[in-house]
């Protein structure tokens, strides 16, 4: 009966644990592991437009007006760098070494919003060599 | 990952790029240029990332070699290289080819070796990967 029983909860285990792997990684070789799983499940939340009722224009110009006039002097500092998601409507911002750690924060509060992204004490989040040229753009102007 | 670069172009590499949509069966893949000028980690065609299901999440401003700002769109999803998938940063460009830049590198701690005179190419991801936990009896 012991042993039925022990038999039992390792069965239990094992299907709660593959559920939970399913359901995070389900469209992941099952031999692999996301540090970042908030993301994967961010990526099932569909985008509702009620909660990003901005243009890219004005999310990209309030998020430049957010960091200039708050977050310049607050990072600058000491976050050098580092990765700041911005998100415009509340001004709340989240901060991490890589874009993916900071968006992972970010969507942990804010599943569905669309943010502005800045690297601390840098114009561009990238650099493009000499591949790219001019008309990559999406319209809108670019405020430093 | 190797192969013979054509004489003086860009090497490419051969990538599965998926997003909400999840992993095709048979997997689709993607040639991606690599451009060590650029720093972030993929840049894609924006009517390539769209039928991928990649989400969109920020806009961003860039730079350009000669000092200039230009904007883009950020999404993400998942690459995967060989047998390694790692979630990252996609920009939407309105070019036609795939970039790879050197977050794409080190996200997968790659090795980069490009030998012109011997005609080689390699790209070997180093990264290692971490088994989730084991189920354990209570």
């Amino acid at each position: 009966m012991k042993l039925i029983n022990k038999i039992l909860a390792l069965h239990a285990n094992i299907k709660k644990w593959i559920i939970i792997r399913v359901n995070q990684f389900d469209f992941l070789p099952s031999y692999f592991y996301i540090k970042s799983s908030s993301i994967i499940k961010a990526m099932a939340n569909p985008i509702n437009n009620n909660e990003n009722p901005l243009t890219p224009e004005q999310v990209a110009e309030k998020g430049q007006q957010i960091y200039k006039d708050k977050l310049k002097a607050i990072l600058e500092p000491k976050d050098r760098g580092k990765f700041v998601i911005i998100e415009v409507e509340s001004g709340d911002y989240f901060v991490a070494d890589s874009m993916i750690d900071a968006l992972s924060k970010a969507k942990e509060k804010y599943p569905n919003k669309v943010f502005h992204t800045i690297k601390v004490g840098f114009d561009g989040i990238f650099k493009m060599g000499t591949y790219a040229h001019r008309g990559f753009s999406y319209g809108w102007t670019s405020p430093k | 990952m190797a192969g013979l670069p054509p004489s003086n172009s860009t090497p490419n590499v051969q990538l599965e790029l998926y997003g909400v949509w999840g992993r095709q069966n048979p997997p689709v893949l993607f040639n991606a240029l690599i451009d060590t000028g650029f720093t972030g980690g993929v840049s894609i065609p924006i009517m390539t990332a769209l039928p991928l299901g990649l989400t969109l999440f920020s806009t961003a401003n860039f730079t350009l070699a000669d000092g200039s700002i230009e904007n883009t769109f950020l999404c993400y999803g998942i690459v995967a290289l060989g047998n390694i998938a790692k979630p990252m940063v996609f920009s939407l460009t309105r070019g036609k080819d795939i970039l790879v830049g050197t977050e794409f590198l080190a996200a997968f701690e790659a090795k980069l070796e490009l030998d012109y005179k011997a005609k080689t190419f390699s790209l070997i991801p180093q990264v290692t990967i971490t088994p989730p936990p084991a189920p354990t009896v209570s």
